[in-house]
């Protein structure tokens, strides 16, 4: 790291100067000291650049240390199990014992709704929400809740969408999310009662969706057939994979 | 109230979210793409340890990538291959410095080069610089800076979680941010 040199300091105040013009937030004061500075100071554009990285590195340590989080709770149960280092000359041994638990296994399995249970515990995702930009008074209530939905305080959700829920602009979009926070923990019977509106007319936003999650409650509660004909409605990519599951079980 | 789904959205509009470190969208991609490159490194000699800091490492090149303009696609599912690529390659280079033998056969060994970022070699060495420096801050520096400029609360909402008045908060983050050019100064000019 020989070419870079970085033989200039960076006062406090710059910092604070160069930071508001990346962000475009200069006051006019500020952006007359700014324009001093570019004329005046022969370090100012290597400044610039060096402050735009700091601060992009700084974002970049912040996802990094993310990152092992995002991996437990993000990625798939089965694909970490499936992935355990295991030394490859016992993996067929592994595997062939797999295979002989997993059929005794398959034999002691008489109540089918387990199978059901397995199937919802297997595709149920919650909805990643949607995209929050702390919009218009109108909306805030709404952004407000969705950013604690997507930090997965479902009940912070729920209680700040409650009083939004009593106003006029509450439509699918709301009920939608409700019904995705009152699943998330566990709450099938609300989730459903809010789902059903939205299954009713597929011409609604959030139609899709709906079906998919209310299919997946019905399949929890062993109505497989009920299930398949709201799921074959959804558009989610596991559909195709689900449904024949469902119907070899 | 019409909104953006952060599912099936647009490539704009996925990049856009990458940009403005969107956590539902992040952890969207993240989650999609790691099997086909958990499969793959598993595949051939490596542990899920390994795939997952392989998947890491390429998930922040095409995070990098995506903030300093240089990530060119025209679909969506350019993502998914470009972050496949490198891992890929990755793994391939790190199979080559252990000498290990591949165990399923690689179609043409790296599948081609990863396309040119058009990033210099110094704002990948001063960035990668930082993220050195950041892991030897201390942990409320970490904690402060990663609010305000990852997660973009203001000032004085940290203020008011961190029991500091608003001064103070600004007053930290520069002190911490001129804390981490010094470690950052030390490692670049090494």
């Amino acid at each position: 790291m020989n070419s870079m040199k970085l033989d200039y300091d960076i006062t406090t105040e710059e910092m604070e100067l160069i930071e508001k013009h990346l962000v475009n937030e200069l006051t006019p004061d500020q952006a007359l000291l700014f324009d001093q500075k570019s004329k005046n100071d022969p370090d100012w554009p290597k400044k610039i650049e060096e402050m735009r990285l700091l601060m992009l590195g700084v974002q970049e340590s912040s996802l990094r240390n993310m990152f092992s989080e995002y991996h437990k709770k993000e990625v798939p149960a089965q694909t970490s199990t499936r992935l355990k280092s295991i030394p490859a000359a016992k993996r067929w041994l592994i595997a062939a014992s797999v295979f002989i638990v997993f059929s005794i296994a398959a034999w002691l399995l008489i109540f089918r709704n387990d199978e059901d249970r397995s199937l919802y515990a297997k595709y149920y995702r919650p909805d990643p929400g949607l995209l929050t930009a702390m919009g218009p008074a109108s909306n805030y209530l709404f952004e407000k809740g969705m950013v604690e939905y997507k930090n997965e305080e479902y009940e912070k959700a729920l209680s700040t969408w409650a009083g939004f829920a009593r106003t006029a602009t509450a439509g699918d979009t709301l009920h939608f999310f409700m019904a995705m926070a009152n699943q998330a923990l566990g709450r099938l019977d609300s989730a459903k009662s809010l789902l059903a509106g939205i299954t009713a007319d597929s011409g609604r936003p959030f139609y899709q969706e709906a079906c998919w999650y209310y299919g997946l409650i019905l399949l929890k509660e062993g109505q497989k057939s009920e299930a398949s004909n709201y799921i074959e409605r959804s558009e989610h990519p596991g559909k195709a994979e689900l449904l024949k599951e469902i119907k070899s079980n | 109230m019409q909104q953006a789904r952060s599912t099936n959205l647009s490539l704009h509009n996925i990049l856009s979210a990458i940009k403005a470190n969107d956590e539902a969208v992040i952890r969207q991609l993240y989650a999609d793409n790691y099997p086909a490159i958990a499969q793959f490194v598993t595949k051939n000699n490596g542990t899920s340890d390994d795939a997952q800091d392989i998947y890491q490492e390429a998930f922040l090149a095409l995070w990098r990538n995506i903030q300093l303009n240089k990530f060119q696609a025209s679909e969506p599912s350019a993502i998914s291959a470009y972050l496949y690529q490198v891992a890929r390659n990755k793994w391939i280079d790190q199979l080559r410095s252990r000498k290990t033998k591949p165990m399923v056969a690689l179609v043409d060994e790296r599948m081609g080069e990863i396309p040119e970022d058009g990033v210099s070699q110094d704002t990948h060495q001063y960035l990668d610089a930082v993220k050195n420096g950041f892991s030897s801050l201390g942990s409320k520096c970490r904690d402060l800076l990663n609010r305000f400029y990852y997660q973009k609360q203001s000032l004085r909402e940290i203020a008011s979680e961190l029991n500091w008045t608003e001064p103070t908060a600004k007053n930290n983050k520069y002190r911490c941010l001129q804390e981490l050019r010094t470690l950052v100064k030390t490692k670049v000019q090494k």
